[in-house]
């Protein structure tokens, strides 16, 4: 019954990231559709500026053919399989961080298997300097990421000096 | 054994990241414009029509074809200057005379 619980509150984590994720896309998609191009300015900081990735992490592996796509994409679908995997593995708070990629990566995986190319939309800069463009299944995926490493790093450090 | 998991994990993110650089959003590739009639359509390119009967370089047909060309220029060449030949033999004033003459014991 506990085991039940558990995965019924996973399940409505990543559905929850993976809505948020899809209703923030589908506004810059309908902005585009309307204004044929999205480029709004919000602040000095952020701009909103709709891009299409057909790689994977910075645009590495952006290639036109179709082969290698869908080479990646199954290569994805494996490693949300081992993603599942770690999570039902996680004993601890850990899954936490894991649940949170696996909602990212299920958002992206969407994109990539509906339109062929994940929108990117998300500009943070300060002056000229950018950093990449993102979307928000981006932020909850490098969240999990960066927490999981950092538990990594330094939390079992703390636990073999004690 | 950490070291491991570090990694597994930073491929995880490479994976299931789908960030862009920002090159590509700031001009790195064509704008698509949207006035269509400012596009000149070219003509397709289309293959001649006896495109396969052409000759292939350094065949032997062209080499054929080569020789028999210079020996067609040969041939002209030598029938020009045979030609000029005879019409220089009889010469056009001796032509005139004759005929001059013929003309005058006739009458």
């Amino acid at each position: 019954m506990m085991q039940y619980k558990k995965l019924l509150v996973y399940s409505f984590i990543v559905i929850l990231i993976f809505v948020l994720d899809r209703l923030s896309k589908l506004y810059i998609l309908d902005l585009a559709e309307t204004k044929n191009s999205v480029d709004i300015y919000i602040n000095s900081f952020l701009n909103l500026y709709l891009i299409w990735n057909k790689g994977i992490a910075f645009g590495i592996l952006s290639f036109e053919e179709n082969f290698i796509y869908n080479l990646i994409t199954i290569l994805i679908v494996i490693i949300n399989l081992f993603i599942i995997f770690m999570i039902i593995k996680s004993e601890d708070y850990k899954v936490y961080f894991w649940i949170s990629i696996l909602g990212g990566s299920f958002g992206n995986l969407f994109d990539r298997i509906y339109y062929s190319a994940v929108p990117d939309f998300i500009d943070f800069h300060i002056n000229n300097f950018h950093w990449f463009v993102f979307n928000v299944a981006d932020i909850f995926i490098t969240t999990g990421v960066i927490c999981l490493i950092f538990v990594e790093m330094f939390y079992k450090n703390n636990l073999s000096s004690k | 054994m950490r070291k491991f998991y570090t990694s597994i994990i930073l491929i995880i993110f490479l994976f299931t990241n789908s960030c862009d650089s920002v090159r590509s959003a700031l001009g790195g590739s064509k704008q698509n414009s949207s006035d269509e009639f400012l596009v000149e359509k070219k003509n397709p390119l289309v293959l001649p029509p006896d495109y396969n009967s052409l000759p292939e370089p350094n065949s032997s047909d062209e080499a054929d074809l080569a020789e028999e060309d210079s020996d067609d220029v040969e041939k002209l060449v030598l029938s020009i200057e045979e030609k000029l030949e005879d019409e220089d033999s009889v010469p056009i004033d001796s032509s005139i005379e004759d005929f001059v003459l013929k003309k005058i014991n006739e009458n």
